[in-house]
């Protein structure tokens, strides 16, 4: 036997072992009634179109919890769902219960719209007792309508997990990437995708540098140099990909919105919204005082021209629980302090935004 | 209609940066037409919104006629002035491009091939800048809160509200903080009052032009000095940053501030060329040039002023070194002490804080230790995050491999006023409260993002010499 055949052998013999595929998986299939049935939607109903199984939210939280007691191994690593969802820019979790009583979420953010997509998180780093797990559940945010085709949890192979490092190494994270502070990096396992490619820029010199004959100090430098282009270049083509699916993302997400459908949807918090109901409601030259918590400075922002004053006719309550109305002696409170007397409800904008108005100016 | 007064409104100060840039550099046939156009772009911009701002002092109110009137003036002034000295309209308008090495026709097939595929890639990119740039809305927090809802609120005031009555007096409870300079907040007032409404999307389309304008001036000005591929790559990677690409699509001040720094460099490698070819007023030229352009680093954000600094400083040594004349010198400090002055006088005048409250002087915070933590983090943003492509590796091999000849050469500037700006925020970090923004990510790779495409620039030069030495010993920057 010559030696390329032994090495072949060596190679397929190297990859048998490493394991093709273990036996221990569980796997629910969504277009069976069986598993259907087993997994329980919560706040949701459950519908069974030529598209396949789907999940339509009827309140929050929306969730969808598999059988308790599944009593699955720590040694399986990762969950693997396919799904489809008509929105994208938003998160959804993956929440894994152990045997032990702890529980975590891990994070997923969802794809181009009305595409199947298939999402793989690693279970097992969340997993710190390595206890078994006990029930695994999805959670799909503000989103209204899922279609799922299979949950899966299982150890991959080595072949699999090369699979599952190339697919989260090309995955896009639209809905994080909304920070002006930094970038999100892809990742290889573990690692910035940085560190093998400076191994790369590395070889490719090395490579260049032995191509490159007579070997001269110019040589070296503009093989390094040369390499450095090369890898600034993959770089370009990882992170323009990223681009180029935001693009998509954008124009299949928004392209067919008016003008205002795009700011709302781009807000996401449905401040905007609110704020242009505001507007239609509040005499031109008025002014409003704004309980929105968190939000208070966005509803500000949209809300211009009708400014802020601390001695408003107007009360804007939006997303704030710590505000509290009480009609019979109208009085409007915010932390157990009265913060306007002598108001009465002008409207209502959906179950999250009030307009108040107070009698009494300057309050309190 | 909307869109005829949104191309004029980024067309007015185009043209007036643009008269102003040939004003200055009319004695130089150098500079391409699309090179003080990109350059032109910028200053024009920046000027629009200084005089928006005197306008606002003098309580005269914001609206598109006064705006307009100044502008157009001003561009008329600049037009009869070049057509008094005599400037023809073939070196107005003129592109007079080229530089050393062959065109791409004389190349070989890869080479050919080459320059196809990155000329494509940066159209693309620059393609797919304008359409998030004309079709998102803004949707960045950090973004609307520090820049958009203070111009919001100046628009809809037509005024700076400096009345001491006005409960919002300077954009109060709508500017989130008020020593923050104006450049970026009243871009996006003009181009409301142009089209009559504060667009959310609209508004914020300057930081797509500048991102572009920024790629194009790499080019053009690199281009000058190298060969066509060397121009080429650098335009292609820095069209190629991430949290450049990013801030193109957002609002924030880091990228017009980028885009300042990098028109300050490309300045100051004029004014460098000018001196040493002995063509001293075209050098003046360039230093009002490089002046206004660190005067409008200054006012775009206040981190500017370590620009400003770091490239007196640069100039400064070049003075000693090279004897330059005063005069040249008071050509650079005019603008940059006009612009800094009436900003610094007018918040000290209407009494707010110049300095971050919690932050203590470096005296005082450097006894409690230095901050050597951040030093890790600063390392690994720089070197494994996938914010500014391999830039940083890319350039300390340069400096590795080329450190004699740098020296040597007066790209030794260029790199004193990198190295300065590098190691003032490096001072900070370690040396103040700062550190923490360091830690939470929250600052560090924004104020990185500032110089990045300096590095590009310093790096084209650079590489362009030592790869094409044969070729361009008579107008590249060996000796």
């Amino acid at each position: 036997m010559n030696r390329k055949k032994i090495t072949l052998i060596a190679l397929c013999l190297f990859y048998l072992f490493c394991g093709t595929g273990r036996a221990e998986e569980y796997v629910w299939r969504f277009d069976r009634d069986a598993d259907a049935f087993n997994w329980k939607a919560l706040n949701a109903t459950s519908e069974k179109t030529a598209d396949g199984f789907s999940l339509v939210r009827q309140g929050e939280p929306f969730w969808f919890v598999s059988p308790p007691n599944l009593n699955i191994s720590s040694q399986l690593s990762y969950a693997e769902f396919r799904l489809k969802a008509p929105e994208t820019y938003l998160r959804g979790y993956l929440v894994v219960k152990t045997r032990d009583g702890r529980s975590w979420e891990e994070e997923f953010t969802l794809g181009l719209p009305d595409t199947y997509h298939v999402y793989r998180i690693n279970i097992q780093k969340g997993n710190r007792t390595g206890s078994p797990i006990d029930a695994v559940a999805l959670t799909f945010g503000s989103v209204d309508r899922v279609f799922l085709d299979y949950v899966k949890i299982y150890e991959p192979s080595l072949d699999q997990l090369m699979g599952v490092y190339w697919g989260e190494f090309w995955s896009v994270p639209f809905a994080s990437s909304t920070t002006v502070n930094f970038i999100e990096t892809p990742l290889i396992g573990d690692y910035s995708f940085m560190a093998p490619l400076y191994v790369l820029l590395l070889f490719t010199a090395f490579c260049m540098v032995v191509l490159q004959r007579p070997l001269t100090r110019r040589s070296v430098v503009k093989s390094l140099l040369l390499s450095c282009v090369t890898a600034g270049a993959l770089f370009a083509v990882r992170m323009d990909y990223a681009w180029y699916m935001q693009w998509r993302a954008d124009r299949s997400s928004l392209g067919q919105r008016s003008f205002d459908e795009r700011i709302s949807a781009a807000d996401g918090t449905g401040a905007y919204d609110f704020a242009q109901g505001l507007k239609k409601v509040i005499p031109l030259g008025s002014t409003v005082k704004i309980y929105a918590g968190i939000l208070e400075g966005k509803v500000r922002y949209y809300l211009l021209p009708v400014k802020v004053s601390e001695t408003a006719p107007y009360i804007a309550v939006f997303k704030d629980p710590a505000v509290s109305y009480d009609p019979i002696k109208k009085l409007l409170s915010r932390d157990h302090e009265i913060v306007a007397r002598n108001i009465e409800l002008v409207t209502a904008f959906g179950k999250d935004g009030i307009l108040y108005r107070s009698s009494e100016a300057g309050h309190p | 209609m909307t869109i005829m007064m949104l191309a004029y409104a980024l067309a007015v100060p185009a043209v007036t940066g643009f008269l102003f840039v040939t004003w200055c550099t009319r004695s130089d046939p150098e500079q391409s037409f699309f090179e003080r156009l990109f350059l032109g772009f910028g200053i024009g911009t920046g000027m629009t919104t200084f005089e928006m701002f005197l306008l606002g002092l003098l309580r005269i109110p914001l609206n598109l006629v006064a705006i307009s009137i100044v502008q157009i003036a001003t561009a008329i002034l600049l037009g009869y002035l070049l057509h008094r000295t005599g400037t023809p309209w073939r070196r107005i308008f003129g592109k007079e491009a080229g530089g050393p090495g062959g065109s791409p026709a004389t190349g070989t097939r890869l080479h050919r091939v080459v320059v196809i595929i990155l000329t494509a890639w940066i159209l693309a990119k620059v393609l797919f800048v304008l359409y998030e740039g004309f079709f998102l809305p803004e949707n960045t927090s950090d973004s609307w809160e520090h820049w958009s809802s203070g111009a919001k609120f100046f628009f809809y005031e037509k005024s700076l509200a400096l009345d001491p009555a006005n409960e919002h007096f300077f954009g109060s409870g709508y500017l989130k903080v008020q020593r923050y300079p104006l450049n970026v907040p009243l871009m996006q007032v003009w181009v409301s009052l142009c089209i009559g409404e504060a667009n959310e999307v609209y508004m914020k389309a300057w930081n797509a032009l500048f991102f572009i304008g920024m790629v194009g001036l790499m080019f053009f000005a690199v281009r000058r000095k190298t060969t066509l591929m060397t121009a080429l790559l650098a335009a292609f990677f820095l069209s190629t940053v991430p949290l450049l690409t990013y801030h193109a699509l957002i609002a924030y001040a880091d990228l017009p501030l980028s885009a300042y720094a990098l028109c300050t460099m490309v300045c100051f490698w004029s004014t460098i060329d000018a001196l040493k070819s002995g063509r001293a007023g075209h050098a003046r030229g360039q230093l009002v040039l490089m002046g206004t352009c660190a005067a409008l680093c200054v006012w775009t954000k206040m981190e500017g002023l370590f620009f400003a600094a770091a490239f007196s400083a640069s100039l400064a040594l070049y003075y000693l070194v090279r004897k330059i004349s005063f005069k040249q010198m008071m050509a650079f400090l005019a603008p940059l002490v006009l612009v800094s002055v009436s900003w610094y006088v007018f918040l000290l005048s209407i009494q707010v804080p110049v300095s971050y409250g919690e932050v203590k002087l470096l005296g005082a915070t450097i006894t409690k230790g230095i901050h050597f933590q951040a030093l890790p983090v600063i390392a690994e943003q720089i070197l494994f995050s996938a914010n500014f492509n391999v830039i940083f590796s890319f350039l300390f091999l340069l400096i590795i491999v080329g450190y004699r000849k740098i020296l040597q050469s007066d790209l030794a500037y260029l790199y004193a006023a990198l190295l300065s700006i590098m190691a003032i925020f490096l001072v900070l970090y370690l040396g103040t409260d700062m550190y923490r923004w360091v830690m939470n990510l929250t600052a560090v790779n924004r104020n990185i993002l500032t110089f990045i495409p300096m590095m590009y620039y310093v790096a084209a030069l650079t590489a362009g010499g030592l790869l094409e030495r044969e070729t361009v010993t008579d107008r590249g920057w060996y000796r």
